[in-house]
């Protein structure tokens, strides 16, 4: 036998939705793309015992329970249109598909529960495999899972390490093993460069000024996994109350967006101006790959929070926090993603 | 020319809009969904295209 190394590692998931939390991705609504963390989606089981019992004369545990079920993982990768695309439409819920082939444009929003959507996410199916088949090292799926938020990271340099993307997701808690699927080739990805980016935020354009130094920007659902075990939410192996209880759904909680940049502070420069004034207005960030692929996402309101003046390697800098804010027509944010690839989160 | 996507609203109102982002997002926060495409079933009977009943 040799030894598994984790470069082998093979992740595929659903690019589709599921069609409800406990039914899993079918092979054909699901994608191979790459990752660059090593981290596992490992299903964590929780047990319980029976020491704290009367009537057994002792304080001891005799038998441990099966309890319930956790899966939670991470995703980082480069940021392409396509994981681009799917991050908007799963993490902010609310999608609409337009186009053809080779320019699919999902126009991505969150979902608004005041208004009649629903408190859920669409859920996808995740398996990783080591090895699948008669060798197999790992081969399972993690069934139902959410997007428990984003996060895109833009800095200096070229290449591809200066735009990235990690996704947090949860899972129901239940999961197959094997997988029983046979992992499809994986998609070829259009990345989106750092140096493609179009900036706007609250009226200035940063990279005409040629004065960006780095950007975050992300999305945190603050799911309520614990809300998932309601009376009658079900177990790991349908019908066999001694398997363990699995999430029958996953509410998202208070979401919050973040922005925060980088940017060189210099004659003319108003963060500070904004910033005492509590001036308000659109933050607007574009990567594009061509004109069939891209990412367009907007904050429709948005104030500065906080704006420090301080360095970034001997140049003046100011660190801007943004208070993204809801705006009556356009609420929170939105996002317009396109690439040429049919089906996300539909 | 733009593509144009059917919207749902909250009421049942159908209507038929622009799919750019300044046309779907408002409608979008406001609870209007997209009308899913519907799915033709296949009405066909289990014998259709069988050799021996073409025979």
């Amino acid at each position: 036998m040799s030894v598994a190394r984790m470069q082998e590692i093979l992740i595929c998931f659903g690019k589709g939705k599921q069609t409800d939390i406990a039914t899993p991705n079918t092979v054909g609504t699901m994608w191979q793309l790459r990752k660059l963390n090593a981290g596992l989606a490992n299903p964590k089981l929780n047990t319980e015992n029976d020491a704290e019992e009367y009537g057994k004369g002792h304080e001891f545990a005799t038998q441990s329970f099966q309890t319930s079920w956790d899966v939670t993982g991470t995703l980082e990768k480069y940021l392409s249109a396509e994981i681009g695309a799917w991050a908007m439409a799963f993490g902010l819920g609310k999608v609409v598909k337009s186009g053809t082939t080779p320019n699919f444009t999902y126009t991505c929003t969150p979902l608004v529960p005041a208004n009649g959507d629903s408190a859920e996410l669409p859920y996808f199916s995740f398996i990783e495999q080591i090895r699948p088949g008669a060798g197999v090292v790992l081969d399972r799926m993690a069934v139902g899972c959410a997007v428990e938020g984003w996060t895109i990271a833009l800095g200096r340099g070229p290449g591809r390490a200066n735009s990235k993307i990690t996704v947090e997701f949860i899972g129901s808690g239940k999961y197959t093993e094997p997988s029983g699927i046979t992992v499809p080739a994986a998609t070829v990805e259009k990345t989106l460069l750092s140096a493609s980016l179009a900036l706007t935020i609250n009226g200035v354009d940063y990279v005409a000024n040629k004065n960006i130094i780095s950007l975050e920007t992300g999305w945190k659902n603050n799911l309520k996994p614990d809300e998932g075990f309601y009376p009658g939410s079900g177990f790991q192996a349908s019908g066999d109350a001694t398997s363990g209880a699995i999430r029958g759904r996953l509410l998202f909680g208070n979401r919050q967006g973040t922005l925060r940049f980088v940017a060189g502070f210099e004659n003319g420069s108003t963060e500070l101006t904004k910033l005492k004034a509590q001036t308000t207005g659109t933050a607007t960030i574009t990567l594009t790959y061509d004109t069939n692929n891209s990412l367009a996402i907007t904050w429709q309101k948005v104030a500065f929070s906080a704006a420090e003046v301080g360095e970034t390697d001997g140049i003046v800098t100011v660190s801007v926090d943004c208070l993204p804010m809801w705006d009556a027509t356009n609420g929170v944010v939105s996002a317009v993603a396109k690439c040429n690839i049919d089906g996300i989160a539909q | 020319m733009n593509d144009k996507v059917i919207m749902i609203s909250p009421d049942g109102e159908a209507r038929e809009v622009d799919a750019s982002p300044d046309v779907l997002v408002p409608l979008m926060i406001r609870g209007w969904q997209q009308k899913q495409e519907e799915v033709t079933p296949d009405v066909r009977s289990t014998d259709a295209g069988n050799s021996d009943l073409l025979r």
